[in-house]
């Protein structure tokens, strides 16, 4: 080979170098890309019917084209690593996200045929409708009593005292607190134990009449029994209401819900069936993740 | 035999518990690899009037047994420490069920070993030998399923093991034809009734042997495709002529 022909060699062999470095660094700033869910996201007799929800945070596209539909009497997991959307998602559902300046929401929720984001919605009502159990108990720093008494008294859901003590104690005891907290109603909130906490929040949750739960991380803050108790209250309330709940615990998820969504950098990935997907996922990102394999 | 997986068990964040599944994945092979030896030296002692052989299947015996029992332990151990999930779950529970299946690979090999012991004690010239040659036949073919069914459990070649799956319910007809030319021998000729009758039952044992190696093939396809070809109609052995 002649010294020219190795030049020549050389520079070729630095353009497909260049060329290769150049398509690396367009992957890694490109944006992600919105992408097709794997499984069936309809049900039939949808409580919520969600169409292509988007969420915007300023320029940061935080999801993206979410098609899902939230069964009545259904727990469904929403799994995912940090960032990846699924809280966002959530607060779509009773327009937590309004609360946020800079975030847009597009696309359409739709419970009883109306759409939670069209103008002259009451978010007030909405959000009774739609209740959510955050990461951390927050009673409020008054009585047991109070703290489940407060909803129904705003919202006006009772007419007299009687009423409102039925009401309390119906929350309290499909919230599995009422046998321990029966004889000190009067005492704070704040005072019992962080299961204990949670629970009362539930309660307070549902003394309001919702008809979907939100349960963003509940039993994060809790030790392993008082996460029992909370798992075991979620598949008795099924009963009454549908719960969309927010977990990374892979566990969690398949002990509680039905259904199971896998979120991914704004996209719903997959979404099936809770054994099928911790079983047989499709999506190999779902896997992925779900096998620890996550990069 | 390259170790070309085609199904990667690694990638974990958790490096610690890809090792532990390369660990099991190589306990399970160490049996897989204990369990085909021990058929083929049945084999031999078979066609090669081997009692050696036979004796050495039988010392044998009791290393399969232990080395299941140890691999039982990992695989607990593993499901409590690291709750897998999708292909780790699967992968887990397949190889549990698989120790079991080379376990009573194992059992098989033995029984064919006793099986020889007393035909090589009732010496030569006996009688019912065509048999015995038709169970060494039948054996290849057991050993060949033997192989690839090895050979699937190494790669977990998902494609490997549907082969191995459709080369379907020859093992069977062979034993059925079996027992009907063991019919057609002369009841009076008792010495050589009772060594066709230990032929019928070494090709019994053949036939399970086939059988678990399908076995095996179909926990594989489980590993790899997340379906259960277990009881499939479309993969049984077609029925013989009666």
């Amino acid at each position: 080979m002649s010294s020219v022909d190795m030049i020549e060699k050389a520079v070729q062999s630095e353009r497909t170098s260049f060329r290769q470095a150049a398509k690396d660094m367009d992957s890694l700033t490109r944006r992600p890309e919105q992408r097709e869910t794997v499984g069936e996201v309809r049900v039939e007799d949808p409580r919520v019917r969600c169409n292509d929800v988007n969420v915007y945070y300023g320029e940061k596209h935080a999801v993206m084209g979410v098609n899902l539909d939230i069964g009545r009497n259904e727990v469904i997991a929403m799994i995912g690593p940090s960032g990846c959307g699924k809280s966002t998602f959530l607060r779509c559902l009773n327009r937590m996200n309004d609360t946020i300046v800079g975030c847009r929401v597009t696309g359409q929720i739709f419970m009883d045929d109306q759409d939670i984001n069209a103008s002259g919605i009451d978010v007030v009502p909405l959000r009774a409708m739609v209740g959510m159990v955050f990461q951390k108990p927050n009673p409020f720093p008054k009585s047991i009593w109070e703290n489940v008494a407060f909803g129904p008294r705003i919202h006006g859901l009772a007419h007299n005292k009687a009423e409102l003590e039925e009401m309390v104690v119906t929350s309290l005891q499909r919230a599995g607190l009422w046998e321990e907290v029966k004889d000190r109603l009067e005492q704070p909130g704040t005072g019992l134990s962080g299961g204990q906490q949670q629970r009362l929040c539930i309660a307070r949750t549902i003394a309001v009449g919702p008809e979907v739960i939100l349960m963003d991380e509940p039993c994060s803050a809790l030790d392993p029994i008082a996460t029992a108790v909370i798992e075991d209250l979620i598949d008795e309330l099924r009963g009454h209401y549908s719960i969309v709940i927010v977990t990374h615990s892979m566990q969690q998820a398949a002990r509680v819900s039905q259904r199971t969504a896998y979120f991914h950098l704004g996209n719903l990935i997959e979404v099936g069936e809770t054994t099928q997907i911790f079983t047989n996922p499709v999506h190999k990102l779902t896997e992925d993740y779900i096998t620890g394999r996550f990069g | 035999m390259g170790r070309v997986i085609v199904q990667s068990l690694e990638g974990h964040s958790v490096r610690r518990f890809d090792g532990e599944l390369n660990n099991l994945h190589l306990q399970v092979l160490g049996i897989a690899g204990l369990a085909t030896d021990q058929a083929r030296l049945a084999l031999r002692a078979l066609h090669d009037r081997d009692s050696g052989a036979a004796r050495e299947v039988m010392r044998r015996e009791r290393d399969v047994d232990t080395l299941e029992v140890e691999v039982d332990e990992q695989i607990v151990a593993m499901l409590a420490r690291r709750a897998p999930l999708a292909l780790d779950l699967r992968i887990i529970i397949s190889f549990s069920k698989m120790v079991t299946h080379l376990e009573r690979i194992g059992d098989e090999a033995m029984r064919i070993a006793e099986l020889c012991l007393r035909l090589h004690g009732a010496g030569e010239g006996a009688g019912g030998d065509a048999l015995l040659a038709d169970a060494y036949e039948m054996g290849r073919g057991a050993e060949r399923m033997l192989s690839l069914a090895l050979e699937v459990i190494d790669t977990l070649d998902a494609g490997r093991a549907e082969e191995l799956l459709a080369d379907r319910g020859r093992l069977q007809l062979e034993f059925e034809a079996s027992l009907r030319r063991l019919a057609r021998l002369t009841p009076g000729d008792g010495r050589a009734v009772a060594r066709a009758i230990d032929a019928v039952l070494i090709m019994k044992a053949l036939e399970r042997i086939g059988d678990h190696a399908r076995n095996l093939a179909e926990y594989v396809v489980y590993v790899v495709r997340g379906t259960d070809v277990r009881h499939r109609q479309d993969l049984r052995a077609p029925r013989g002529p009666e």
